[in-house]
């Protein structure tokens, strides 16, 4: 192992720079801003699943008191639609409106009460059509049709070696059915934009987003301007969890057409209700698999057919079924696949992003089956993994082969042996103990599927006091970016972390960097800040090698000081004297990925440029009498790369190993006829930190030559593996093995009953 | 505009009751508000109560327990006093919520409220509860077994207040437990919960009272399985058949929150418990 510098500010323990403000109470978010004359903005949406749009009681509303501005589909200025992958879904619905929620007309007033009244007497004139509101009657033939021939948004295949044959030789074959619910991502703040006119026909908008260049893209192409004239600004962003991706480029249209028909300042903030029925979730699946094995514990073969229901528009299904796909044999050496996946259309509300990206879904159904696999083998399901997981050298389930930082195996042996022994299994009369494991990895960064976007710029000055301000196009939005990037220039320029400040993310400030998501932001930002600082070192170097009477290259940069062999001199007089002779210590950073590569007819390629690994040991316990599930430990092992900041590291595994959890065991939308039937947090059940079991992280470090220090990207993993870890560990307490999350007590219970009554 | 009143006094606060459009009585608002937010004009006034001192404390006095209905499920949950004499109530408000709705919350919201969820009515029946209600006109105790109509209505009438509740000191033989299944630890609604309030002498039962919440449109007493269980042992048998008996007197529905199904037989497994932590 290398030694670690320990002067360096890399793999310390940094506590995060906006928690002191957030944790007070004192921290503004877009809804605590107020602009002279600001008008609010209330969205009319359609009250049905599908239906003909044939009027509305427009006048009436005009007439309203306080309203200022009522505006439909016919008053947008530019195009009607907003860009995500494809261009399909509309700002404003015109002709049909095809979920419940979908946005028809804008309310402009003086006041939040006077907007919401008038939205509430909205009356939209629709003639009801037949509606597809479950997914897997979507392609039926007689199903109405919302996209293309067969409702099909995108098709995804997969295909290596010969399927048919390796299940004729197979020892072992398991096969199953996994249904996996909407998971909402209950961000503490809902969606909220304000949109501002300035002079010269030009728009900004700030507000709660993850990607301000996908706002700015929106805005422009719906009210008709050029990029040039719109300026988005993040305001400090509380949780997105990927919900924040695509949903605030429809806020921030609907608040701009406002502010652009009225030349007024405009505020729009999503109720939680408005927020948790109408924004984007992850995608409910329902996924068929077939594993085999042979004698000796290889995995031999994968197929799998599953759909993705994609809701109403494209919005992000492309590229989630893409990542998705990619992830759908798991992290193990399988030479015959045989995979479909599909996008289908609903009448119901989009889904989107969401930490983990397509991957949870998949990895509940390949994780589930590995352990069936290994109970009909007799071998233990630890073991069956060691057996099969990816190593550096081997070739994934797309062909791609492995190079560097291949922590898979680490994370498996680091995780069981903090795991220690498993529990007993009998706690009491009625509770049963048990131990499951999934091991998982991730595709870090965007990949092949959105290699056009895989680049980002930042700025990096240092100031005449010897402060240092930068900025990236990427945002923070609670993960810790900003921390651990101050200490990635903090580094680079040897100037205490305390003194180096980000500004707020700013499409004017740098270059279109592409969006926050895909666990990106540190090693791309990171990437461009380094590549930022450079320029600005080689000046630094420049100016003090003659003070130091030796050569450029002699020169070390450490914490406030550059060094030569013999002398040192403190870097405030480096930096007085290029001052003094007027050198440029400001610079502009760039980073773009390359080499990733992706096949559509075989699904083959070097589908991400690195992958994060994992490994989840879980012990619970079960109620037999109630069917209540409680995690008591979570063991979560993660090849992180390098840790930047360990405390953020933490962070991470803990937050999304929580949030996994809730996905495993009570977070369920309830949707029927289309029509979101639990909206709130008093229904929308999450964990709470009542809930939360004793977690303990383990950091695995496999350098990634590609990323800041050795950094890879891992922010979505922690939540990827929990929820197939707790399956198998319910089905190794009490047998009993349930393929539709979340195991709550009601269904835990119901297979209990079902295998009592089987063995009577 | 919604028009807010704060009284100093009770006779104040029930003149107020007695007009034409009575106020809206506000104690901690933690389901007033919750509601006042979908419908911000509801009511066209409110009127708080957090100056009422005939409202608060607990007492015991002349073999009675009298709690002020302004007081909060915190003050419940570390009240010396109901900790020694009526664990039952004090435990169920512990469970309430977070520590920011019990600091909040009061016992006569979570009573007028009139949720069949509501968690502190069972222990309250299980006690034997008698409700002080009051208006201008005068005043009449009920028991609380009569309150409750249905989900959110009871026998109140619009200018009434509830002053206080009481019950008959617990006997320091008996004992209580409540038991609570929600769908997580904590800020939780219940799927199904249970009061047990009993005196048990030599494993037998001499005799108990049976409340349970979530399970019908009010909180509901198991008048059969009490019958079953008095006077009785406590053989393992017995307690098989009150588990059948009080599923068979419950009458739960399928909603977002849980299945009739499930919460018929949770109902059966919670009384086991409750009876067995008695011996
Ligand atoms: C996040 C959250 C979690 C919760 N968790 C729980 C839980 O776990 N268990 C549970 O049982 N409840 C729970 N509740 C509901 C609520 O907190 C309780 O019912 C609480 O006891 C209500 O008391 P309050 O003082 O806040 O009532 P308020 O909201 O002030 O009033 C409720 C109703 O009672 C009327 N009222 C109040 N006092 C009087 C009086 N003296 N005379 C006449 N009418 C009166 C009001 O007019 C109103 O109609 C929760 C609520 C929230 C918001």
């Amino acid at each position: 192992m290398k030694k670690k510098n320990p002067t360096s500010i890399i793999g310390s323990r940094t506590a995060r720079s906006d928690a002191l403000a957030k944790v007070c109470g004192t921290e503004k978010f877009v809804a605590d801003y107020m602009y002279d004359g600001m008008l609010h903005v209330a969205v009319i949406r359609s009250p049905v699943p599908h239906g003909e749009l044939q009027g509305s009681n427009r006048r009436e509303l005009e007439a309203m008191p306080g309203v200022v501005a009522v505006l439909f589909a016919e008053d947008i200025p530019g195009k009607n639609c907003i860009p995500v992958v494809l261009s399909d879904m509309p700002c404003l619905a015109t002709g049909n409106v095809l979920y419940v929620g979908e946005p028809v007309g804008l309310i402009g007033a003086e006041t939040p009460e006077a907007a919401r009244k008038a939205c509430a007497a909205a009356r939209l004139d629709i003639r009801p059509l037949p509606a597809i509101t479950d997914p897997e009657k979507s392609r039926d033939e007689n199903a109405p049709k919302l996209y293309g021939d067969e409702n099909v948004f995108t098709h995804l295949v997969m295909r290596s070696g010969d399927v048919q044959t390796a299940f004729q030789k197979a020892s072992v074959i398991v096969e199953g059915t996994y249904r996996t619910p909407y998971q909402e991502h209950a961000y503490l703040e809902p969606q909220g934009m304000i949109a501002t006119p300035e002079g010269d026909g030009a728009m900004k908008v700030t507000g709660s987003m993850q990607c301000p260049f996908y706002v700015q893209d929106a805005v422009a192409q719906v009210l008709g301007l050029p990029l040039a004239k719109v300026r988005i600004v993040q305001s400090t962003t509380g949780g997105a969890f990927g919900g924040k991706e695509d949903v605030p480029s429809f806020v921030a249209t609907q608040a701009a057409l406002v502010a652009h028909a009225t030349g007024r300042s405009a505020r729009l903030i999503y109720s939680r209700e408005e927020d948790i029925t109408t924004t984007s979730k992850r995608h409910p699946a329902v996924l068929h698999y077939r594993t085999a094995a042979d004698k000796k514990g290889n995995l031999l073969a994968v197929e799998a057919d599953y759909i993705l229901d994609g809701g109403a528009y494209t919005t992000l299904s492309p590229v989630v079924l893409w990542r998705s796909i990619v992830h759908s044999v798991g992290p193990y050496r399988c030479p015959n696949i045989k995979v479909d996946a599909r996008a289908v259309a609903t009448n119901r509300v989009p889904c989107g992003a969401f930490r983990g990206f397509g991957s949870p879904q998949v990895l509940f159904a390949v994780e589930s089956q590995m352990d069936r696999l290994a109970d009909e083998l007799g071998i233990e399901p630890a073991e069956f993994r060691r057996r099969n997981l990816l190593k550096s050298g081997d070739k994934t389930s797309t062909g791609q082969v492995l190079k560097d930082s291949v922590g898979s195996h680490q994370t498996l042996e680091n995780a069981l042996s903090a795991a220690g022994k498993a529990p007993e299994k009998k706690v009491s009369s009625s509770k049963r103990a048990g131990r499951g494991i999934s091991t998982i990895f991730y595709g870090v960064g965007l990949g092949a599927g959105g290699e056009h976007l895989a680049r980002t710029g930042a700025t990096v000055q240092i100031l005449r006091d010897g402060s240092a301000v930068f900025s990236v196009g990427t945002t923070e939005m609670g993960q810790g970016m900003r921390t651990a990037l101050g200490q990635i220039v903090a580094e680079a320029l040897g100037i205490p972390f305390e003194r180096v400040q980000m500004t707020a993310t700013d499409t004017s400030r740098v270059p279109d960097s592409g969006p926050t998501v895909a666990s990106r932001a540190t090693t791309m930002s990171g990437n461009a800040l380094l590549s930022a600082c450079k320029p600005i070192r080689e000046t630094l170097f420049a100016v003090a090698a003659p003070l130091l009477n030796t050569t450029t290259d002699k020169l070390k940069l450490t914490q406030g000081q550059i060094e030569s062999p013999s002398k040192t001199i403190p870097l405030q007089d480096v930096i007085d004297e290029c001052f003094q002779r007027r050198e440029n210590l400001a610079a502009e950073g760039w980073y773009r990925v390359e080499g990733t590569t992706f096949d559509k007819s075989t699904g083959q390629g070097d589908a991400y440029v690195t992958y994060a690994w994992s490994t989840n040991v879980v012990d619970i316990e079960v109620d037999t009498e109630t069917g209540v599930v409680e995690v008591k430990r979570i063991f979560a092992a993660h090849d992180v790369g390098r840790a930047v900041n360990v405390s953020g590291v933490e962070g991470q595994i803990e937050g999304g190993s929580v949030q996994g959890m809730g996905y495993a065991l009570m977070e369920d939308i309830l949707s029927e006829d289309g029509v979101i039937r639990n909206p709130q947090f008093s229904t929308y059940i999450i964990p709470t930190a009542v809930d939360t079991p004793e977690i303990k992280p383990v950091i695995v470090e496999v350098p990634f030559e590609g990323g800041p220090f050795g950094a890879k990207g891992f922010g979505e993993q922690p939540l990827m593996g929990i929820a197939p870890a707790i399956a198998n560990a319910i089905s190794d307490a009490v047998g009993v093995r349930i393929n539709e999350l979340p195991l709550t007590p009601e269904r835990v219970f119901a297979a209990l009953n079902q295998k009592n009554k089987n063995e009577d | 505009m919604t028009q807010i009143f704060t009284p100093k006094y009770l006779e104040e606060a029930l003149e107020l009751l007695a007009k034409k459009n009575p106020p809206q009585p506000l104690a901690g608002g933690t389901d007033l508000l919750v509601m006042l937010k979908d419908e911000p004009e509801r009511f066209s006034s409110l009127m708080l109560l957090e100056n009422l001192k005939e409202l608060s404390g607990i007492h015991k006095e002349n073999g009675r327990i009298r709690i002020g209905s302004f007081t909060t499920h915190a003050d419940i949950e570390q009240s010396p006093v109901l900790n020694e004499y009526a664990p039952v109530l004090s435990s169920a408000a512990s469970e309430i919520g977070s520590v920011q709705i019990r600091n909040r919350g009061t016992i006569g919201g979570n009573i007028i409220n009139a949720s069949p969820a509501g968690d502190l009515i069972p222990p309250l029946i299980a006690l034997g509860t008698t409700l002080e209600l009051q208006s201008a006109k005068g005043k009449r105790e009920i028991p609380i077994r009569e309150f409750f109509l249905a989900p959110g209505a009871s026998v109140r009438e619009p200018q009434e207040l509830l002053v206080a509740i009481h019950f008959a000191v617990p006997d320091a033989r008996e004992r209580g437990v409540f038991l609570k299944l929600g769908p997580r630890k904590a800020q939780a609604i219940s799927k199904v919960m249970l009061a047990v309030q009993a005196l048990v002498h030599h494993g037998a039962v001499e005799w108990i009272r049976i409340a349970i919440g979530a399970v019908a449109p009010t909180v509901i007493r198991a008048p059969q399985t009490e019958t079953l269980l008095q006077g009785k042992k406590l053989t393992p048998e017995l307690i098989e058949e009150a588990k059948e008996t009080v599923r068979r007197e419950v009458s739960p529905i399928t909603d977002i929150r849980s299945t009739a199904e499930y919460r018929q037989h949770v109902t059966g497994v919670l009384l086991e418990r409750a009876i067995k932590s008695l011996l």
